[in-house]
């Protein structure tokens, strides 16, 4: 895209769309990338930022753990109609509990009164109030204080020009694999260039995985023209094809579609109200099946689905389709430890989690065990789950999953990826590293625009409004983001506990701090604003580790002592981001003349020539 | 990372035309390009995730998700395709007339 007009070779015009696709939105992609990387840990998160939870060590073998929480269900609600229990794992310190009273829609999963207890002794342990996790996993999509649905759509845009970035980013580099294994460093220009080309190269896989499911996991709203055009219910019919069962006609689909209207206000307004983000994974769950095609069929199956929407629609004011079911006799439960024993028999390398019990100490009592880890991304991407019968213990065959098609493998494994989910500790860091990888590409790349119009500006003699507007948006964010995670962090441990809207003023402090980081990049001159700010963040996040020992949660070295890895993974995270902005810093304050030395560069005709292909304005 | 024979494609001078600014009409047909490769991308998307879903009846809920997969692989073929062809009017072109293609073909399998 010459400004002469003049002919060019594809991967020049390529290489100016890779500038300008990937500049305006560049920002915006940025804190979506690394809020999006730290939400691979929004559970431990949410987590490290409760640390009345880090007292619970979970030391004890899993059936002393279930015992205990078995017995104090029995003492605080032995007439639930549903119970649940998450035992602790390495990403839950404590046990969870929620019982399901009498009334209640027994498989309504957002449903019910939930607590924490301690693992070892059973007691009820009180957390303060905060959204965690949960904050930074939402900004990542939904962004904050705007309609959700004008969020998403801005975010699915931004995405789709990464996805173009990226496309076009692999056509210019021919030399794709050459490239990897160059870098110069100490080089102005070109080790910016071959920073933005190492991060790019080396993750590529995950940059484009993460990126292309990222536009599947909102495609119901970005492009339903083809689910709309194939299904006249639209996408509940689409769903129930996909599970492979018959869909219905008639009337029922325009109930149907009613129902998921108001569903859609209704889990909107659930969320804003929610505040309990450890229970992220449940209302995950919930949300996925609005939003996953695949479906476990005997779990999640449309009729729960429709138990589900009646029970909305209920409140709605028609109460069709809830279901009441006539309490059966009492009876005594079996022994859940033995059913634990025998799922732990079937799956020897999982870790087991999650133990529900429907209409516990009735006749029809009925217990699902499930699995942290999944068998296989390509299919289901569901827990694997046994079920027994819960008076007798005997275990209940379940059908097996149906077969997955091409297309649905591709969304199962991409989505599941990008959620992380069933994926195991080495796979979470994994995914976890090449999104700081993703994160640090888009930083340089938005430095190496600035970077590479360096020496025109220097030679114009004056800052154009353009570059300035960009030097300035690239240190309140590259810099500014990291330092309002790392004071929303501290803000968890100082905003005193059981004040109202405490949640609220944690986020509070968030924009202020970024805000602050903003204003302070208008106002100081680039250079000094990039080195304050690193090393502003840098001294954040080397306190945060410090601060969660003095006040209240478990200090590194005993959570690593107690394999506690929850609360260890945030600490250890946190050292690792100080210590790539104090690099940083370092190199910043070590190199004052980066700038003529990229000045340097560009006078060699050579280089010259590869800069301009590389991505000429 | 780019071999030499690249060097040819190169232009000297750059400084003297940058400092004029790029002419209104280059302007116009960049954003003209850009909201090509936004507007009509999405639209040849679209019609293309339709006639795939419809295409194949027997096997529609596959059909349905491929072609909406498909959809977005086409999106951004379409920013690729409206950037690296030289001339405008073959960039329109080259969106408008799959576009056209699959209207009819919706149609006809709507019918």
């Amino acid at each position: 895209m010459r400004i002469d007009g003049k002919s060019e070779g594809p991967r020049q015009s390529m290489s100016w769309l890779h500038t300008w696709v990937g500049l305006p939105l560049g920002w915006l992609l940025f804190a979506v990338f690394l809020t999006g990387t730290l939400s691979f840990f929004h559970q431990e998160i949410t987590v490290w930022m409760k640390p009345e939870l880090h007292q619970s060590l979970a030391t004890q073998p899993q059936a002393q753990q279930l015992q205990t929480a078995i017995d104090a269900l029995q003492t605080r609600a032995p007439d639930a109609t549903a119970w649940n229990i998450n035992l602790p794992s390495n990403r839950q310190t404590a046990t969870e509990i929620s019982i399901r009273k009498p009334g209640d829609d027994p498989r309504d999963r957002r449903g019910g009164e939930r607590l924490t207890l301690d693992s070892a002794t059973g007691e009820a342990l009180t957390a303060r109030d905060t959204r965690g996790g949960g904050f930074l996993y939402r900004f990542h999509f939904d962004l904050y204080g705007i309609d959700r649905v004008i969020a998403r759509w801005i975010v699915g845009f931004a995405t789709l020009f990464m996805f173009v970035a990226i496309i076009s980013g692999i056509i210019t580099h021919k030399k794709i694999f050459k490239d990897f294994f160059t870098f110069r460093p100490n080089k102005g220009q070109r080790s910016w260039l071959d920073a933005h080309n190492a991060t790019a190269v080396l993750a590529l896989p995950f940059h484009l995985v993460i990126t292309f499911s990222g536009l599947l996991l909102l495609m119901f709203m970005l492009m339903p023209w083809g689910i709309d055009a194939a299904y006249e219910g639209g996408r509940q019919d689409f769903f129930q094809a996909m599970n492979g069962r018959p869909v219905q006609q008639g009337q029922q689909q325009n109930q149907q579609r009613g129902a998921e209207q108001q569903r859609e206000g209704m889990q909107q307004r659930n969320r804003e109200g929610a505040n309990d983000e450890a229970r992220a994974a449940n209302r995950e769950a919930g949300e996925r099946r609005e939003q996953q095609a695949q479906r476990n069929g005997e779990r999640q199956a449309g009729g729960e689905r429709q138990a589900n929407n009646g029970n909305r629609e209920g409140r709605g004011g028609n109460g069709e389709g809830r279901e009441q079911q006539p309490t059966a006799p009492a009876a005594p439960l079996g022994d859940l430890v033995a059913m634990l024993a025998t799922a732990e028999q079937q799956w020897p390398n999982k870790t087991i989690t999650s133990i529900s019990v429907t209409n516990p100490n009735r006749e029809n009592a009925e217990v699902e065990i499930r699995a942290q880890e999944s068998d296989s991304l390509l299919s289901r991407g569901q827990q694997p789950s046994m079920k027994f019968n819960g008076v007798t213990g005997a275990v209940i065959a379940t059908p097996e999953a149906a077969a997955v098609s091409i297309p649905s493998a591709i969304y199962n494994l991409t989505t599941l990826l990008h959620m992380a989910r069933g994926a195991d500790v080495a796979l979470r860091w994994l995914l976890f590293l090449s999104g700081l990888l993703g994160t640090m590409m888009v930083a340089s790349g938005l430095i190496l625009w600035c970077v590479k119009r360096a020496p025109e500006q220097q030679a114009q003699g004056y800052k154009s409004f353009g570059y300035r507007l960009v030097e300035r948006l690239n240190v309140a964010t590259i810099a500014g983001l990291p330092i309002a995670i790392a004071v929303y962090f501290c803000a968890n441990r100082f905003v005193p506990v059981g004040i109202p809207l405490r949640p609220e003023m944690e986020i509070k402090f968030f924009f202020i701090a970024w805000l602050i980081s903003a204003i302070h990049a208008t106002v100081r001159p680039h250079r000094s604003a990039w080195i304050e700010q690193m090393a502003i963040g840098a001294g954040l996040f080397f306190i945060v580790p410090i601060v969660n020992a003095l006040t209240g949660g478990r200090a590194l070295w005993s959570s690593i002592y107690h394999q506690q890895w929850t609360v260890a993974s945030v600490d250890l995270a946190c050292i690792l981001m100080g210590t790539l902005l104090a690099w940083s810093v370092y190199k910043l304050q070590t190199k004052p003349a980066a700038v003529v030395k990229a000045r340097k560069t560009v006078e060699k005709p050579v280089e010259k020539s590869l800069i301009q292909a590389e991505g000429q304005a | 990372m780019h071999t030499e024979n690249n060097n040819t494609a190169v232009p000297a001078p750059r400084t003297p035309r940058r400092k004029a600014g790029p002419s209104r009409r280059y302007r116009v047909m960049i954003a003209y390009r850009f909201l090509l490769a936004i507007f009509g991308g999405y639209a040849l998307a679209a019609l293309v995730a339709m006639v795939t879903s419809l295409g194949f009846p027997e096997q529609q809920a596959s059909a349905t998700l491929s072609g909406t997969l498909l959809a977005f692989c086409v999106h951004t073929g379409v920013f690729i395709w409206v950037f690296m062809v030289q001339s405008t009017r073959k960039a329109t072109l080259g969106v408008l007339i799959p576009a056209i293609i699959f209207a009819v073909a919706y149609w006809l399998l709507k019918k």
